[in-house]
C-alpha cells in the first residue's frame, strides 16, 4: 500500500520542476535571436507593421511583465497561438492534435521493449555464460548500438520493399477514414468497430514500433541480466532452493520483483526518452507527430509552440517518473518508508 | 564538522542568512548589468540579463529537484560504486537553492532597475 505522505511529496516535487523548465525554456528563447514578430510579419514587411505586432504580442511590455505573463498564462494551459507552423491556432489545439501520435509510438516501442527485454533478460541471466546468453549480450549490445536513421530504412527494405508484408509509412491505409476520439489511431480504429482499419493501423505501426522498440529492449534486457544475476547470488534465493522449491518457481516468485527495481527505473527513463527522442522514427516513418513538430518550431522560431511541446514533454516525464516512484513503492514497501 | 553544522547530521538548507546574501549579491549584479549596459546602448539590456538570471534560477530549480527526487539513490550509487565522492544530496540541494537564490536575485534586481529607469 502506497502511503498518502509519500504520493503527496511526489506529487508536490512536480511544481518546482515544471516550474524550472518553464523557467530555462523562457530563458532560453528570450536569449536566442530573432525577432518573433520580424517571423510572423515577413522578412519584407514595414517596420511599423513589425512594431505592431510587437505591440499586440506584448513583445514591448518589459521583460518581467512577459515572464509573469507567461507562467500565469501557463498555469491556466494557454501558451498562446502559433506564430508560424499553424499560423493563429492556438498552441493547445495543435498539441492536443498532434500529441497522441507521438505516445501511440511511443507506448508501442516501450511494450516492445518490454514484452522482449525482460524475458531475454531473464533468460541470459539463468543461463549465465551458456549459448543463449552470449546471443542475447551480442544481440543487447547490437540493439544499442544500431542508430534509428539506419535500422529504420532497414527494415523498411526487408519487410516493405523487398517482403512487402508491411507498409512503408504512415499511420494507416488511405482507404479508411477514422474519427479520432482518442488520437491513438488503434484506438481510435477499434472503438470505430473497423476491424480492417485496426489491422491496417497495427501493419502501420509495426515497424516503428519495433524500430524505437529494439533499442529501448537492448537496454532492458542488459539491465534484467546484471539486476537478476545479482539477485540470484542472494542468500534468500539459496534458501529457498534449499528447502526444495524448484529452479524456476524460485527466480520469478522471490528473484523477479527484487530485481525488477532497476529495470523500472530504466524503463521510466526510456520512455521519457522515447516521447522526446522520436523524432527520428517520426521522419523516416513519415508520422506527423510532435517530434518533428518541435523541430520545425525550432527552426522557423515558432515560439509558442517550443514552449508548450517542451513544457508538455517535462510536465510527462515527471508524471512517469512519479509513476516509476510508486511502482518502486508496490514492488518493495521499504522504499517510501 | 561542515561549516553549517556536525558532518553527522547535514541540513539540506542553508542558512537564511547566507540565502539573503545570495539574493542581495544577485540583484546587485543584475541591477548593475543592466544599468552598464544601458549606458553602452544595450536596447535589449535588460531582457538580456533577465533571461541570464532567469536561466541560473531555472536550472538550479531543476538541480535542486533533482537532488530531492533522486539524491537519497545517487548518494547511494555513489558509495557502492566506491566513487570516492564526497557529493551528498543535502550539499547538493544547499548549494542549488544558494544558485535558486542568486538567480532570483538577478530577476528582481533587473526588474527594479528597468521599472525606476
Amino acid at each position: 500500500m502506497i502511503s498518502k505522505r509519500f504520493l503527496l511529496k511526489r506529487l508536490l516535487l512536480l511544481v518546482p520542476v515544471v516550474l524550472g523548465v518553464a523557467t530555462v525554456v523562457f530563458a532560453i528563447l528570450h536569449l536566442s535571436p530573432g525577432n518573433p514578430a520580424r517571423t510572423i510579419a515577413g522578412q519584407r514587411a514595414s517596420e511599423e507593421f513589425v512594431r505592431q505586432i510587437e505591440n499586440d504580442l506584448g513583445l514591448n511590455d518589459p521583460i518581467y511583465v512577459q515572464y509573469g505573463r507567461f507562467l500565469w498564462n501557463a498555469i491556466q494551459l494557454d501558451f498562446g497561438n502559433s506564430y508560424v507552423i499553424r499560423r493563429g491556432t492556438p498552441v493547445t489545439d495543435v498539441l492536443r492534435y498532434r500529441f497522441p501520435v507521438t505516445l501511440e509510438l511511443a507506448i508501442y516501442g516501450q511494450l516492445a521493449g518490454i514484452v522482449f527485454g525482460i524475458p531475454l533478460g531473464i533468460l541470459s541471466a539463468v543461463k549465465q555464460d551458456s549459448v543463449t546468453d552470449h546471443l542475447t549480450r551480442i544481440g543487447a549490445l547490437t540493439g544499442i548500438s544500431i542508430p534509428i536513421f539506419w535500422s529504420g530504412p532497414l527494415l523498411i527494405l526487408v519487410f516493405a520493399t523487398v517482403l512487402d508484408v508491411l507498409p512503408t509509412s504512415g499511420r494507416i491505409s488511405s482507404n479508411y477514414s477514422i474519427d479520432a476520439v482518442t488520437g491513438l489511431i488503434t484506438v481510435d480504429a477499434l472503438l470505430s468497430g473497423n476491424l480492417d482499419a485496426f489491422l491496417s493501423a497495427v501493419q502501420h505501426m509495426l515497424l516503428p514500433s519495433l524500430v524505437i522498440g529494439v533499442y529501448s529492449m537492448a537496454l532492458i534486457s542488459r539491465m534484467m541480466r546484471s539486476s537478476m544475476l545479482e539477485v540470484i547470488r542472494q542468500d534468500y534465493m539459496r534458501t529457498a532452493r534449499a528447502k526444495g522449491q524448484g529452479a524456476k518457481i524460485t527466480v520469478m516468485k522471490h528473484g523477479f520483483r527484487n530485481a525488477l527495481i532497476p529495470v523500472v527505473t530504466i524503463i521510466g527513463i526510456q520512455f521519457g526518452s522515447l516521447l522526446g527522442g522520436a523524432v527520428l522514427t517520426e521522419t523516416v516513418f513519415n508520422i506527423t507527430g510532435i517530434g518533428i513538430l518541435l523541430v520545425d518550431a525550432i527552426s522557423v522560431g515558432d515560439y509558442p509552440l517550443v514552449q508548450g511541446t517542451v513544457l508538455l514533454f517535462a510536465f510527462l516525464f515527471t508524471l512517469v517518473n512519479l509513476g516509476v516512484d510508486v511502482t518502486y513503492s508496490i514492488l518493495d514497501p521499504r522504499i517510501d518508508q | 564538522m561542515d561549516a553549517d553544522g556536525p558532518a553527522g547530521a547535514e541540513s539540506p538548507h542553508p542558512p537564511l542568512s547566507r540565502l539573503g546574501a545570495m539574493f542581495a549579491v544577485g540583484a546587485v549584479a543584475g541591477a548593475v548589468t543592466v544599468v552598464a549596459l544601458a549606458v553602452g546602448t544595450d536596447a535589449d539590456a535588460s531582457a538580456r540579463v533577465f533571461s541570464l538570471g532567469a536561466l541560473v534560477f531555472g536550472a538550479a530549480l531543476l538541480g535542486w529537484s533533482t537532488a530531492v527526487l533522486a539524491g537519497r539513490g545517487l548518494e547511494a550509487a555513489h558509495r557502492h560504486l566506491e566513487t570516492g565522492s564526497d557529493w551528498t544530496e543535502a550539499k547538493s540541494r544547499r548549494a542549488m537553492l544558494l544558485l535558486c537564490a542568486f538567480g532570483l536575485g538577478g530577476m528582481v534586481g533587473v526588474s527594479i532597475a528597468t521599472a525606476i529607469a
